[in-house]
């Protein structure tokens, strides 16, 4: 519990954000990754949100941009977001995301935090390796919603929490995305993550 | 009668049929050495003693287990993918592996015990709470039994669960379940306490936790379920587990859960530098999602409460 409230005052501290992602403490050792710096050490650490668009693209996300409901082995539909960062150690780095209503601050989906290697670079700044993409990013859990809010179609605010393994950095990021439906899915896609979903009632 | 090893069968489980209520169960089958298999028996429930359409609530569970089982469960038949049969019909491996194909189907109850002497589960659910089936619904029960590196079936696999049908049907609560599962899971050799978290939220209304278990395979070295709250916040831990074998099955809970609140669960995974999951290529000999024990991993949580919500699986 104290750990998990150092976390989240460090998040607090390093980006300013008015109120940081649940996070549970990160593992310390997690990972083969040998590690280093990804960035400069002794600066702050920064982050950008990304996602993977309707497209199956990775794209550093900018307000309004599309993000892809995709579907996993098992089913449903899961949204891969999450960060690319710099300036913290590149392995064990956790990665914590949500969607949440941009007015009342709600969630409006599950969260997944997993945790990640930041070891190949992106501009100024650090990714998961692109074949790991799909294990390293979130996969937040977006529909079927047993609350049935619904999410698709629907301007939301993705968070995302990144801290590395020292536990002594943290940020947190946010910006606008619309879940959309892939084309080849559109009546399911739209119908399971749509609102008041019930199991068995879409085609 | 409960019996492991009754006469008559090679250390084949049984159990008499209830009075009241409904039995379902495999046949006894072959699991050769080396072999994974997974089996699909489809079922409807019958009708009441009386013939009516009455639902029929059942307050208590009992599953069996020739030993070897990786898992039974059983699920309410919804949307039809590739998988699919009528009353008596069994689908074994194919499509039976396919997990897309019961995506939305709920939960009705899951044992993972059969190891010699602990492959019961008699679940009698709390006073005013029942399990509720309407005549000619169509059930699944899955059974997946493991002959291979990482467990072993001595024997034949077989799984048989009872369904006790409550006498008083008036004011009872409705059992919920959840199914969660975390995918796109990937451990590799040398990794160390890698853990994956994900949430599922589920409280229409405040309800309130009995029973839980995880599930994972063989590089699962502890599975924790909490409670969070309607920000996916964690409110603590009710259930750890060590076992990826025979996981245990908490069935003396009283956990409650706020409003939009539901659960977390966190499945923590270490892989031997010199251990090797999927040899296939491109995989490095990793881990990732899928049914096949040694092979591959899970990160399942199966969670009952009560009162039923909408029906909860989580991906």
């Amino acid at each position: 519990m104290l750990l998990r409230r150092a976390a989240l005052l460090l998040a607090v501290l390093a980006c300013g954000c008015p109120g940081p992602l649940p996070v549970k403490p990160p593992r310390p050792d997690a990972g083969p990754c040998v590690d280093h710096a990804a960035g400069d050490a002794s600066a702050a650490l920064e982050a950008q949100p990304v996602g993977i668009d309707p497209s199956g693209n990775l794209k550093v996300l900018a307000d309004g941009d599309a993000l892809g409901l995709a579907v996993p082995g098992q089913g449903g539909y899961v949204l891969y977001a999450g960060v690319r960062a710099r300036n913290l150690q590149a392995c064990g780095v956790t990665m914590s995301a949500q969607l949440v209503d941009g007015t009342t601050g709600q969630s409006l989906t599950g969260l997944d935090q997993r945790q990640s290697d930041l070891t190949t670079p992106s501009g100024d700044y650090f990714l998961p390796a692109n074949d790991e993409l799909l294990f390293a990013l979130p996969n937040i859990p977006a529909c079927p919603d047993p609350l049935g809010k619904g999410v698709q179609g629907k301007s939301i605010v993705l968070q995302v929490t990144v801290t590395d393994r020292t536990r002594f950095k943290a940020a947190t990021v946010r910006v606008n995305v619309v879940p959309t439906c892939p084309q080849s899915l559109q009546a399911n896609c739209q119908c399971v993550c749509g609102p008041n979903y019930q199991a068995g009632s879409c085609p | 009668m409960l019996c492991a090893a009754c006469p008559g069968g090679a250390q084949d489980v049984h159990l008499d049929k209830p009075g009241v209520g409904f039995q379902l169960g495999t046949e006894a089958f072959e699991v050769a050495a080396a072999t994974e298999v997974q089996r699909c028996y489809f079922f409807r429930v019958p009708a009441a003693a009386d013939g009516g359409a009455d639902p029929i609530w059942v307050g208590r569970i009992v599953a069996t287990q020739n030993t070897g089982s990786h898992h039974l469960n059983v699920f309410r038949v919804k949307t039809v993918v590739n998988l699919d049969g009528e009353d008596g019909a069994v689908v074994n491996g194919g499509e039976c592996w396919k997990s897309g194909n019961w995506a939305d189907w709920p939960l009705v109850m899951n044992s993972q015990q059969s190891l010699p002497g602990e492959n019961v589960v008699d679940w009698t659910l709390p006073a005013g709470v029942a399990h509720k089936f309407m005549p000619g619904e169509k059930l699944m029960l899955q059974t997946h039994y493991v002959n291979a590196s990482t467990q072993k079936t001595p024997g034949r696999g077989k799984g048989v669960v009872n369904f006790y049908a409550e006498p008083q049907t008036s004011s009872l609560a409705e059992l919920g379940t959840v199914f969660a599962t975390d995918q796109n899971i990937k451990i590799c050799p040398g990794d160390t306490n890698k853990a994956f978290t994900a949430t599922c939220r589920f409280a229409r209304a405040p309800v309130t936790i009995i029973g839980a278990n995880g599930h994972f395979h063989s590089r699962g070295v502890k599975f924790e379920i909490g409670t969070v709250d309607s920000q996916n916040a964690a409110q603590g831990n009710f259930y750890t587990s060590s076992e990826w074998q025979d996981p245990v099955f908490n069935r003396a809970l009283n956990v409650p859960v706020g409003l939009n609140g539901g659960i977390d669960y966190t499945c923590t995974y270490t892989m031997a530098p010199d251990a090797c999951g999927d040899p296939t290529a491109g995989k490095g000999c990793c881990a990732t999602f899928g049914g096949h024990v040694d092979t591959q991993e899970h990160c399942n949580a199966f969670v009952y409460y009560y009162p039923k919500q909408a029906d909860a699986t989580c991906f």
